[in-house]
C-alpha cells in the first residue's frame, strides 16, 4: 500500500512533465538506458570495493573465528566422546573380565566344598556302617552266646523229661550216661536240620 | 497515452539525477543506494559480530547462516575446499547485488541498484579480470589461455570449432552474459511493477474503472513478493556464476 502515493507522484509528474515539456523533452539529448553511466560505474566500483575490503578484513574474521572454534569445539567434544566411548568399553571389558574370573572362582570353590562334602560325607558313612558292622557283631555274639546257653540248658532240660519219660514207660532205670548221650544227638542232630 | 494510461517513458523509470556533482563522480540514488547497501552489510555483521557466542542466535545465526551458505551451497559445490580463500569476494557480491536489488521493494526508493547497467556491468568485468588473474596465477600464463582456448580431451580436430568458440563465449560472452542477465532481470522487475503501480494509480483516478483495482493491486502484491524472490534467485546466480568460473580457472581439469 506504502508504493501507492510515491507510484501516484511519479504519475502526476510524468504526466506533467509529458504535457509542458514534450517538445524539449525530444529535442533534449536521450540516453540510452541499457549502456551504464559513467558515475553510476564509478560509485558501483568504489562501493564494492569498499565493500570487499571491509569484507575481507573486517567483517567475515570476527564470524569465520567464531565458526571456526564452535567446529573445533565440536570436533573436540566428538574426540572427548569417543575417547570416554573407549574408556567405557575398556572398563566394561575388565568388569566382563573380572565377573567372569569371579565366577569361575566362585564354581571352583563350589566344586572344592561339594568334594569335600563327598568326602566327609563318605568318611561319615564309613564310620557309621563300621560302627553298625562292630554293633551287629556283638548283637550276633551275644545272640549266639544266649542261644548256645539257651540251648544248653534246654538240651540239659529235655534229656531230663526224655529219660524220665523213657524210665516211666519200660517202668525201670535206664543207663542215664549212654541214654543221656543218645537223646543229646538227637537233639543236634534236630538243631542241625533246622 | 495507451488505452487511456499514461506511461511514463524509460529514461523516467530508471535514470536518477545526482544530487551532488554533475560529471563522472555524480552522487545519484543509484549510488546513494550501492551505499546503503554497503553500509547495510557492514551493520548487518558487525551487529552479528559484536555480541558473538558459540550457540549463536538473532543477527549472528542469520549472519553465520549466510556465510555457510555462501562456503556449502556455493564455493563447496562449484570450486571445492580451495576456494574457500574467496569467500570475502563472493560474499561481497552475494550482499551488495541482494541489498541492491532488494531497494526494488522498498518503499520511498523503489528502484533496483541493479536496473541500471553501471553496477552489472563493473561487477561482470571485475569478475572477469578476477578469474582470469586467478586462472593466471594457479596454472601460469601460458598453461591458463592454453586450457581456455584448446580444452583437454577434445580431439584436435575439432579445435577449428571449439576454440573461437571458447575464446568468444570465456572471454567476450561471459562478462556481457552476467551483466545483461542480473541488469536485465531487475529492470524487468522494475518495469513490471512500475507498469502494474500505475495501472493501479491511474484506475483509482479513474472512477469508473475502479472495480478492476483489487486485482491490479493484486497483481502489484503478488510481484512484489515475486521481486524479492528474484532479488535472492539473481544475487545467487551472479555468485554461483562468478565461483564457478573461479573453479573453472583454478581446475581446468574440471
Amino acid at each position: 500500500m506504502a508504493s501507492v502515493p510515491t507510484i501516484l507522484g511519479v504519475v502526476n509528474l510524468l504526466a506533467a512533465e509529458s504535457t509542458a515539456d514534450g517538445a524539449v523533452a525530444t529535442a533534449e539529448k536521450v540516453n540510452n538506458p541499457i549502456l551504464p553511466t559513467s558515475h553510476e560505474f564509478f560509485w558501483a566500483a568504489v562501493m564494492f570495493v569498499l565493500l570487499w575490503i571491509l569484507m575481507k578484513y573486517l567483517l567475515l574474521p570476527p564470524i569465520r573465528s567464531i565458526m571456526a572454534e564452535r567446529e573445533q569445539k565440536r570436533l573436540d567434544d566428538l574426540a572427548a566422546a569417543g575417547h570416554a566411548a573407549e574408556q567405557m568399553d575398556e572398563a566394561q571389558q575388565r568388569y566382563e573380565e573380572s565377573l567372569a574370573g569371579a565366577r569361575s572362582e566362585a564354581i571352583a570353590k563350589v566344586e572344592a566344598a561339594r568334594a569335600e562334602a563327598d568326602a566327609y560325607r563318605r568318611e561319615v558313612m564309613a564310620a557309621a556302617e563300621s560302627d553298625a558292622a562292630a554293633t551287629k557283631a556283638e548283637s550276633a555274639a551275644a545272640v549266639a552266646a544266649a542261644r548256645t546257653q539257651a540251648m544248653a540248658s534246654l538240651r540239659g532240660g529235655i534229656t531230663d523229661i526224655a529219660l524220665g519219660a523213657a524210665e516211666a514207660v519200660v517202668e525201670r532205670p535206664v543207663d542215664r550216661t549212654r541214654q543221656g548221650q543218645v537223646v543229646e544227638d538227637y537233639v543236634n542232630r534236630a538243631e542241625s536240620s533246622n | 497515452m495507451i488505452f487511456g494510461l499514461e506511461f511514463p517513458p524509460i529514461q523516467n523509470l530508471v535514470e536518477w539525477e545526482p544530487f551532488a556533482g554533475d560529471s563522472w563522480y555524480g552522487f545519484n540514488k543509484i549510488a546513494l543506494t550501492y551505499l546503503i547497501a554497503v553500509l547495510a552489510t557492514v551493520l548487518f555483521f558487525w551487529i552479528a559480530a559484536s555480541g558473538r557466542q558459540l550457540v549463536p542466535k538473532g543477527a549472528q545465526n542469520l549472519a553465520e547462516s549466510s556465510v555457510k551458505f555462501i562456503e556449502d551451497g556455493i564455493i563447496m559445490e562449484t570450486i571445492g575446499p580451495d576456494g574457500l580463500r574467496y569467500l570475502p569476494y563472493l560474499a561481497s557480491l552475494f550482499f551488495f547485488i541482494l541489498i541492491s536489488n532488494l531497494f526494488e521493494v522498498i518503499p520511498g526508493f523503489q528502484m533496483p541498484a541493479n536496473a541500471r547497467m553501471g553496477g552489472p556491468a563493473f561487477l561482470a568485468l571485475l569478475t572477469w579480470a578476477f578469474f582470469i588473474i586467478v586462472g593466471i596465477k594457479h596454472q601460469g600464463p601460458g598453461k591458463y589461455f592454453k586450457n581456455s582456448l584448446f580444452p583437454p580431451g577434445v580431439p584436435k580436430a575439432l579445435y577449428i570449432l571449439v576454440t573461437p568458440i571458447e575464446f568468444i563465449s570465456t572471454f567476450l560472452v561471459r562478462p556481457f552474459s552476467l551483466a545483461v542477465r542480473l541488469f536485465a532481470n531487475m529492470l524487468a522487475g522494475h518495469i513490471l511493477l512500475v507498469t502494474f503501480g500505475v495501472l493501479c494509480a491511474t484506475l483509482w483516478v479513474l472512477g469508473p474503472l475502479l472495480a478492476v483495482l483489487p486485482f491490479s493491486f493484486f497483481m502489484l502484491v503478488a510481484l512484489t513478493g515475486f521481486e524479492i524472490m528474484v532479488s535472492f534467485l539473481q544475487a545467487y546466480i551472479f555468485t554461483i556464476l562468478a565461483a564457478v568460473y573461479l573453479g573453472g580457472a583454478m581446475h581446468p581439469e574440471h
